[in-house]
């Protein structure tokens, strides 16, 4: 694959299948369908073929980099490391899924398909940019393709969910924006190259780097979304179509995750480390708090929203826990938030798409409504079990292999936070059981008469990620030997600043 | 008289466009009821012919034409960004013109004889250009604010913006006349020295200073001099409210950078935290009145209103890095604004009004006038892949560059507010269901070509690294 451009093969050619869209006719509904499943289908050959083609060593892979604007020094440059590629492989996939997803969409079809294209822009921007001003183009790309994704296609209360989330993301950005631009002038390096500014970022006195830290910090934790800047997340996840529930829990998140580890920790070591335990902290209060929020709720797709929140608690510990300075397990932590990321991606994907394939037939996501729902479709009450325990961190599946390392790794630095996340664990085990429970068990509700099991469509969806969470679970080394370059970098940089 | 002849040059520009519009006039009334397509043209070409011209202009000459203007890189950006949007507002407004029956050559005449006083505001190398040029663009102004002559809203706007803006001229004249006082001299490159050697008592500096903000303040519509804005925007046609969003403030921006950065730039510490302050005071205060508006061309007046306070901030940050950055989130503002006006008017010649209501579901009606009202909007509010973001980006640049952390932080968090009024707009027109009385809009051709030259501009500016070349080779001082 020398000399090919792949990464912008994969950040552009999106945006040029939404170029075609734009020219197709307002009421056409195959051509928008096929054009986006094509374009998706290429993105998930173009991930595999940078997956085949990564090899060992240090440093950034498949670079593109030409100046853009020489007399502010923001340049054109792509490239991405073990975590990029599965961020971009995991994109990849479930954008081809969520496009496949959506062909029950019947109104405004063009334009729905029009606005997913702009967002896979974003999203693969996002994780392929190491330019801050690129960087920050994309993150905020992502933000208006999805504000009409879901106000237009959503449920009931879909334009406050909508603007909520706008909202709440733009503020964030824009302390983000701010703190960029002091990072550039502070270091005055002259570049907005995230590698160049991490050089020298270093060397700036403690207060500054603390202060710049939070704000970039205001700008991440609301994607990602740390309690309490999570409450647009339920709201947006919930009134979203299932597609775009999908990619929001499965991709989007990641994206704070993923900044926190691409530009807070190398850039600013020395605050990560002051703010260290913070992160653990708050990563604590996510596990539990999204635990025992999601315990309390009767609608199905809360509690998976709610879920989401737990599980990012993972990734803020680990990353809280390998920012502080320790004699070992920060690599564990490290790369348990990373395989947290990559595996509830999965996870979030499926149980939203099972969501979506029980409301279809019941018109309700009440879980009190539901009930031995297992007679009438146990194909889907199958993959929901499966996807429930993957969940809930059963050994064997996905769930299990980065919560495992993150719990082991941060042990050795905040053993007392690691003991109350143990709690959280036993109330994340609950309301995932309590809700397969009331979907699947108990006397059948005679209301809903016929129910017919999934359909092809549905299927063809989802057993690839029931087989993709099966194979991280039973054979996590293909996912460590990638990841393990980018977490040994971070490392040697953390410790380049204790 | 060859030697005055190259001095002509620098001033060729203005010349075309003065004869443009003095021909518009006459001709017009030859016309009569078939004037409005061919004096359009007329005054199109006029611009266009005008934006050309500055290319024979010899860059870098100094003060010419008896010490009355200058040809610098400074001079030459604003006056082609000036005149670009006099073309654009001429494009886009022919329609409105037609439909509402606004006397078609005295509206280009003054357009034309305006835009010209914009253009020597920005060359002005002497306090007394910089004052006429100033009376020739607002004298102007004042009429056309009138010129739907059986509109009472437009004559009251036409009334209200001439008394103010007689009173903003008296003091803007009188806060000149303290610096020639305090200094002797006319000449803003004589002006910055002579007030540093002069010695005269600080508060003499700061009463002068104050006066010219006043006057200033008044045609760039800053706050506290805003209160003519929402009136005046609302009551005048639509194309001259578009005119006046972007002319005037821009020649008036031209003015302020000219005098206090050229001028005074030594005594740049004494000024800045005034700009400062009124660029944080403007910015908040339009954002914050523009949420509360019904009436489209209220709010885009008090938007236009925060905008003037972003570009303030290039004037606070007292550097070159803020010049260029000013006068690049200029050269983004015109375009996008007038882009936005130029939807608004199509909106209302198909017979919409002008309450946000008038906009529902304007994505089914006409999706393309739709996504292009988004990315103004957008630009506006500085989002990414626009024009906006990297005027943003760079005045938020130069604001922490000079320690103004503060500034920087309102700025952005001006940028949010700003989404919740242009927000309401784009959720009628994506989200909601259009009512059945509301008709589909079509655009005329000259409007759909100044539609898309806008939106070509306001994509090309975001993107393309030329212009903030161009932007920067304008700051004022080498």
């Amino acid at each position: 694959m020398t000399g090919l451009p792949l990464l912008s093969l994969l950040v552009w050619l999106p945006l040029a299948g939404a170029v075609v869209l734009m020219f197709a006719g307002r009421e056409q509904k195959s051509l928008p369908r096929a054009v986006a499943t094509v374009v998706m289908a290429v993105q998930v050959v173009l991930a595999l073929a940078a997956w085949a083609g990564f090899g060992d060593g240090p440093g950034f892979r498949y670079v593109e980099r030409f100046e853009w604007l020489p007399s502010v020094g923001v340049t054109y440059h792509l490239g991405i490391d073990g975590l990029g590629l599965t961020l971009v492989a995991l994109s990849a996939v479930i954008g081809l899924i969520a496009a496949v997803a959506s062909y029950g969409i019947q109104d405004r079809v063009r334009d729905f398909y029009l606005y997913l294209l702009l967002l896979q822009t974003g999203i693969m921007g996002v994780f392929t940019a190491l330019d801050y001003i690129l960087f920050f183009i994309f993150w905020e790309l992502m933000l208006v393709p999805m504000y009409f994704l879901i106000g237009i296609w959503g449920h009931d209360r879909r334009e406050y969910a909508a603007i909520k989330f706008f909202v709440y993301t733009m503020v964030g950005s824009m302390i983000m924006l701010v703190s960029i631009l002091a990072l550039y002038f502070a270091t005055g390096a002259g570049t907005f190259d995230m590698l160049a500014i991490a050089e020298a970022a270093p060397a700036l006195p403690l207060a500054v780097q603390r202060l710049i830290f939070l704000g970039l910090f205001a700008g991440f934790a609301v994607k990602v979304p740390v309690v309490p800047l999570h409450t647009w997340l339920p709201d947006a996840h919930v009134e979203a179509p299932t597609p775009i529930s999908v990619i929001l829990a499965a991709v989007l998140l990641k994206a704070g995750g993923y900044a926190f580890f691409r530009i807070s920790l190398p850039t600013l070591p020395e605050a990560a480390a002051a703010f260290g335990y913070f992160f653990a902290v708050l990563g604590i209060i996510n596990i539990v708090w999204g635990a025992l929020v999601a315990l309390a709720q009767t609608d199905f797709k809360r509690v998976v929203a709610y879920s989401s929140v737990s599980h990012m608690g993972f990734v803020m510990l680990g990353l809280g826990a390998a920012a502080l300075p320790a004699v070992s397990g920060a690599a564990e932590a490290l790369t348990g938030a990373a395989y947290v990321m990559l595996a509830h991606g999965l996870n979030s994907a499926l149980l939203f798409l099972l969501v979506g394939v029980y409301y279809d037939r019941l018109h309700t996501r009440d879980l009190n409504a539901m009930g031995g729902l297992f007679k009438a479709m146990p194909f889907a009450g199958t993959v929901l079990a499966w996807a429930i325990f993957a969940n809930l961190g059963l050994p064997g599946l996905s769930g299990f292999i980065g919560e495992f390392f993150t719990f082991l790794g941060a042990y050795r630095t905040v053993p007392g936070l690691v003991y109350v996340g143990l709690v959280g664990l036993v109330l994340v085990t609950a309301f995932n059981l309590w809700t397969l429970h009331r979907v699947n068990f108990g006397p059948p509700n005679e209301r809903y008469g016929h129910l017919s099991d999934m359909t092809a469509r549905e299927t063809l969806t989802l057993v690839p990620l029931v087989a993709l969470t099966t194979l991280l679970g039973v054979y996590p080394g293909f996912v460590f030997d990638v990841l393990n370059q980018p977490v040994t970098t971070l490392l040697q940089r953390l410790a380049a600043g204790f | 008289m060859n030697a005055l002849g190259n001095e002509l040059l620098v001033i060729l520009p203005e010349m075309v466009l003065v004869a443009a519009g003095l021909v518009a006039l006459v001709w017009a009334q030859f016309l009569k009821e078939r004037a409005a397509g061919p004096v359009a043209g007329l005054a199109a070409a006029g611009a266009a012919l005008a934006l050309l011209s500055l290319l024979l202009v010899p860059d870098g000459t100094g003060p010419v034409l008896f010490g009355a203007v200058k040809a610098d890189g400074f001079s030459l950006f604003v006056r082609a960004v000036l005149y670009a949007g006099a073309l654009v507002v001429v494009l886009g407004g022919a329609g409105y013109v037609r439909k509402f029956q606004v006397p078609v050559g005295e509206f280009y005449c003054l357009l034309l004889l305006a835009i010209a006083g914009g253009g020597f505001m920005a060359q002005a190398a002497n306090l007394l250009t910089f004052y006429v040029g100033l009376e020739l663009l607002s004298l102007a102004s004042y009429a056309m604010a009138g010129l739907r002559l059986d509109d009472p809203d437009s004559n009251e706007a036409a009334l209200k913006y001439f008394f103010n803006g007689a009173v903003s001229s008296a003091v803007l004249l009188f806060g000149l006349s303290w610096l020639f006082g305090l200094t002797g001299t006319l000449s803003l490159a004589e002006l910055g020295p002579a007030l540093a050697a002069s010695g005269a008592h600080p508060a003499l500096l700061v009463m002068a200073v104050t006066l010219v903000i006043g006057g200033l303040g008044f045609k760039m519509a800053a706050v506290p001099f805003h209160l003519w804005v929402p009136d005046v925007y609302q009551g005048a046609p639509t194309p001259v409210t578009a005119f006046l969003s972007v002319g005037s403030k821009g020649a008036a921006l031209a003015a302020l950078l000219r005098l206090f950065y050229e001028g005074m730039g030594p005594l740049a510490d004494r000024w800045t935290v005034y700009f400062a302050i009124l660029a944080a005071v403007t910015m908040t205060w339009g954002n914050v009145s523009a949420l509360l508006q019904r009436n489209i061309k209220r709010m885009m007046g008090y938007s236009s209103i925060a905008q003037a306070g972003y570009l303030l901030v290039g004037l606070a940050a007292g550097s070159d890095h803020g010049v260029w950055a000013a006068v690049f989130y200029l050269l983004a503002y015109t375009f996008t604004n007038l882009g936005a006006f130029t939807v608004i008017m199509a909106v209302r010649s198909a017979g919409g009004g002008l309450d946000l209501d008038s906009f529902s579901g304007l994505a089914r009606r006409s999706p393309f006038l739709a996504g292009a009202l988004l990315v103004f909007f957008l630009s506006l509010i500085g989002f990414p892949f626009t024009a906006g973001f990297f005027g943003k980006l760079n005045l938020i640049g130069a604001a922490v560059n000079s320690g103004l952390v503060w500034l920087a932080v309102l700025t952005a968090i001006n940028s949010v507010i700003s989404v919740g009024y242009y927000y309401g707009v784009v959720r009628n027109m994506y989200l909601r269901e259009p009512g059945a009385d509301l008709p589909a809009v079509s655009l005329e051709g000259s409007a759909r070509l100044a539609t898309a030259v806008a939106l070509v501009m306001t994509l090309a500016v975001g993107i393309l690294p030329q212009f903030v070349s161009w932007a920067q080779a304008a700051s004022l001082l080498p």
